[in-house]
């Protein structure tokens, strides 16, 4: 298994510089100069602008950007900065615990949710209790996540003032329930559809019959036989959400004022700013295979046909 | 075996939920005491949305306003802006000029200090200008240098030169300031933030300023950060300079910048009551602020101006076939249907080429009819031109799309035009602000554009020279003419009111010739808490920060 982990990790080597790589050639390709959106409408000496130019190797073809990048990040030089002249590791530093906790806290509900309430709709198909979830969750997935943040925020926040209706810079777990339900709703939806069919198939299985017949106690079945089965898809579908959760909270981040990765992202982006942009997209993508990895590996507890050598 | 682990897991994953559920109770009360404070001293420190400054803190450096808000409020310049667009000495204790206004000697006040202490000099500016003027520092501000003499055209000291030699220290207390041009209303430029004075503090043995400096600069305004500063991220946090010897006293505990990644967000934090001051309402919010009653609303024109630039280099935009056409167009556009439908009336049709908030400002400049709505009008102009040489191809009109409203008005214009004067005018997209500048400033666009103007200090002049001033630096269609530079430099030489007179000739020129076909004002509108008292609009379009209260 170890050596499974290793050649896996090995892996990431080549995406991380085949991503970063094709990052920058799209920044390079984009038309427009990053120095004009630093500047706004008033004018700038030429030598200014050559000086800021050269600072950032803009003046490079795209290769060369890259392999600047590449040394940059490598070495964690601590001047690495952005177009912005703030420290690039310093962003991301303090960018990314306020993401990952809302990515971990909206991963947490959707498990504990979705699992939970998927099992018992599964358990007992086809009554009222499975309809009614078909129905929310159907209504949860084809309701944008913007509508629902807003209508939630102000019913939540405004209204009622159960909750603070942003987060802002100081964030704490509590400030972060509600961005994370609204973050965690379209999965949630999905987690128990799945959790939910899976649970109905093994319900019918041949395994699941023998260990009826030799008179298991039914819960000893359901727990051992039938969701451990089941989960699976649904280990997969989670894990690999993560990764989507960190990128996908652009819209909550805005909504709810969380100063986290994705709105750096997303003002990266708008500001052509390719050190900023390349390196969140870089560790984004490294969360991604990281926690796919993870996923694989608890394949293995689950189900112990699965073997890694 | 297997059971009894998965059992433990389970029943460590429980007490992890359960714990999690537990910090997050207490991490909530904990932070609401935080937040509320230990009473009275904090009720009166106004929170105010910010966004997170684009550049270091460094006066010189700062064009943005995430972090040209905080330094207006950590630094005080040789005059100071009153609400009104007025100026008074703040560190000046005089600016006087000679004859022809191309010499100015500056008089310090006695007893100016920064808040680590040093005293404030004529070297303390002198310096400070001569860092912003050297390009090898990379200062976006640069170019207000340039109208004094020893830098180039764009502001850079120039070649071969560190310093601008129209800048000369006299002794501790005064300096003086030798002028390319005459220019009657200088001292009006003087409380802008690129022109603050630099504590010796700042810079490093090599004379650059330093990145600690620029994280937690020390300024000599009326405000100074606290212990926590600048958190990146989150917020700036000032409280009152005790050492401020101006005008603009602090009547609040203190300010924070709250940084923001949208106006939306901060629009429902003042209605929740989270934060005290937002100076721009965000577009989704503009038809209902100001009926609201979780707010206090403010509405009204600002010192920003919008306009339609048609560069002369476009096939049929030259000489008196061009007039013609610019007159048609700009009378094909109904300003205030679109200033109503699709502003909300967060736009004030325009009347001329500067802001209804500026000193000597009237609506009355000869020639400004051809800003009104006139079908008849536009189709006869139109037509008259076409007998000089027919018309033909498209019109259109470029905008960037990431700023709000824009589409919809360049749709609603192109309509508007294409309806009067029947010919084929259509909007076209730029996907960023920044590629639409890019086409503008290398002359590639082969379209009309809109333009916008924020002025750097409250006087006419610097909505006309800088922009349609032959060769001036953001005159983007390149127009040039003869008796617009005269008429320029005919006021900026004048002192007192008789240059309004000579400001509104050159303006009509300006409406003859229609480099930009002005289209509005734009509106400063902002939302506060309904307990904030004593808002009120500079001319900047923000609030007096130091007056707030609570």
């Amino acid at each position: 298994m170890w050596w499974y982990v290793a050649k896996r990790l090995l892996q990431t080597i080549p995406v991380f510089l085949g991503a970063t790589l094709i990052i920058y050639a799209l920044v390079f390709l984009r038309p427009g100069d990053p120095i004009n959106s630093l500047i706004g409408n008033k004018p700038i000496s030429d030598e200014v602008r050559q000086a800021i130019r050269d600072q950032y190797h803009l003046n490079d073809f795209f290769l060369v950007q890259w392999l600047y990048f590449l040394k940059d990040v490598l070495t964690f030089n601590p001047d690495f900065v952005g177009l912005d002249g703030q420290p690039v590791f310093e962003k991301i530093r303090n960018a990314l615990p306020v993401t990952a906790t809302l990515a971990l806290m909206a991963l947490a509900m959707d498990a504990v949710i979705g699992i939970v309430v998927g099992t018992i709709a599964g358990l007992r198909r086809n009554g009222w209790f499975d309809s009614v979830t078909l129905v929310i969750s159907l209504i949860l997935l084809s309701v944008p996540i913007f509508v629902v943040g807003f209508v939630l925020q102000f019913l939540f926040g405004v209204k009622f003032g159960f909750f603070p209706p942003t987060v802002g810079g100081d964030w704490t777990i509590s400030k972060l329930l509600l961005p994370a339900f609204v973050l965690a709703i379209a999965n949630i939806a999905t987690t128990t559809r799945l959790t939910r069919t899976s649970v109905a198939n093994n319900l019918t299985a041949d395994h699941v019959r023998t260990a009826r017949a030799k008179g298991l106690p039914e819960g000893a079945v359901i727990r051992n036989h039938v969701l451990r089965n089941s989960l699976v898809p649904v280990v997969t579908y989670i894990g690999i959400n993560l990764g989507s959760l960190m990128a996908g909270a652009i819209i909550t981040e805005g909504i709810f004022n969380v100063q986290g990765i994705g709105n750096l992202a997303f003002q990266a982006v708008n500001r052509g700013d390719a050190p900023v942009t390349v390196t969140v997209v870089a560790v984004m993508v490294m969360i991604y295979v990281f926690m796919s990895l993870i996923v694989d590996l608890l394949y293995a507890v689950l189900d112990p046909r699965i073997r890694y050598v | 075996m297997r059971l009894s682990r998965r059992t433990r897991l389970a029943g460590v994953a429980l007490i992890a939920a359960g714990s999690l559920t537990l910090a997050a109770c207490g991490g909530g009360s904990d932070d609401d005491k935080k937040s509320e404070g230990g009473g009275g001293s904090t009720d009166s420190i106004i929170s105010v949305y910010g966004t997170n400054p684009q550049n270091p803190l460094i006066p010189t450096a700062t064009n943005e306003v995430g972090g040209g808000d905080p330094l207006d409020n950590l630094f005080s310049g040789l005059v100071a802006y009153n609400t009104d667009g007025s100026v008074s000495n703040e560190v000046a204790d005089s600016i006087e000029a000679n004859g022809d206004s191309t010499v100015w000697t500056v008089k310090l006040k006695d007893g100016w200090k920064f808040t680590d202490g040093s005293p404030v000099t004529a070297e303390s500016f002198v310096k400070a200008w001569n860092y912003g003027a050297n390009p090898a520092n990379k200062q976006l501000n640069n170019y207000f240098f340039y109208p004094i003499k020893g830098t180039d055209e764009v502001g850079n000291t120039e070649k071969g030169s560190d310093t601008v030699s129209g800048l000369k220290v006299l002794d501790d207390t005064s300096f003086s300031i030798t002028l390319k041009e005459p220019e009657s209303d200088f001292p009006l430029r003087l409380g802008y933030s690129a022109y603050m004075p630099v504590p010796e503090s700042a810079y490093d043995e090599s004379g650059k300023i330093t990145k600690a400096y620029g994280d937690a600069p020390i300024g000599n305004g009326p405000y100074k950060l606290t212990k926590s500063g600048w958190e990146k991220n989150k917020q700036i946090s000032m409280e009152p300079n005790p050492d401020y010897k101006g005008i603009h006293k602090p009547k609040n505990g203190g300010l924070v910048f709250k940084f923001y990644n949208s106006t939306d967000a901060a629009y429902t934090d003042v209605q929740s009551g989270n934060l005290d001051v937002l100076d721009q309402v965000p577009p989704s919010a503009l038809t209902t602020f100001e009926s609201d009653s979780g707010v206090k609303a403010y509405n009204e024109p600002g010192s920003s101006f919008s306009s339609v630039t048609i560069p002369e280099r476009l096939a049929h935009f030259k000489g008196e076939e061009g007039e013609l056409r610019r007159a048609a167009i700009s009378m094909s556009i109904n300003r205030p249907e679109i200033t109503e439908k699709i502003f909300n009336n967060a736009r004030t049709p325009a009347s001329d080429f500067t802001s209804p908030v500026l000193d000597g400002w009237t609506d009355k400049v000869p020639g400004n009819e051809v800003l009104k709505f006139n079908a008849d009008e536009a189709k006869k102009k139109w037509a008259d031109a076409d007998k000089i040489a027919k018309w033909d191809g498209k019109f259109e009109i470029a905008y960037n799309n990431d700023g709000a409203g824009n589409k919809e008005f360049s749709e609603a214009m192109a309509n508007q035009i294409k309806n009067t004067l029947g010919i084929d005018a259509a909007p076209k997209a730029y996907p960023t602000f920044d590629e639409l500048r890019t086409v503008v400033t290398d002359r590639t666009i082969k379209t009309a554009f809109r333009t916008g103007w924020q002025a750097d200090y409250p006087s006419m002049l610097n909505y006309l020279g800088p922009i349609y001033g032959t060769g001036a630096g953001s005159n983007d269609g390149d127009y040039s003419n003869k008796d617009f530079d005269k008429l320029i430099a005919q006021a900026a030489a004048t002192k007192g009111d008789d240059r309004y007179k000579i400001i509104s000739e050159a303006q009509t020129v300006l409406l003859k010739d229609l480099p930009a076909i002005p289209l509005w004002y734009q509106n400063a509108t902002a939302v506060t808490t309904t307990d904030l008292k004593d808002f009120e609009f500079n001319w900047k379009q923000k609030p007096d920060y130091y007056a707030l209260t609570k």
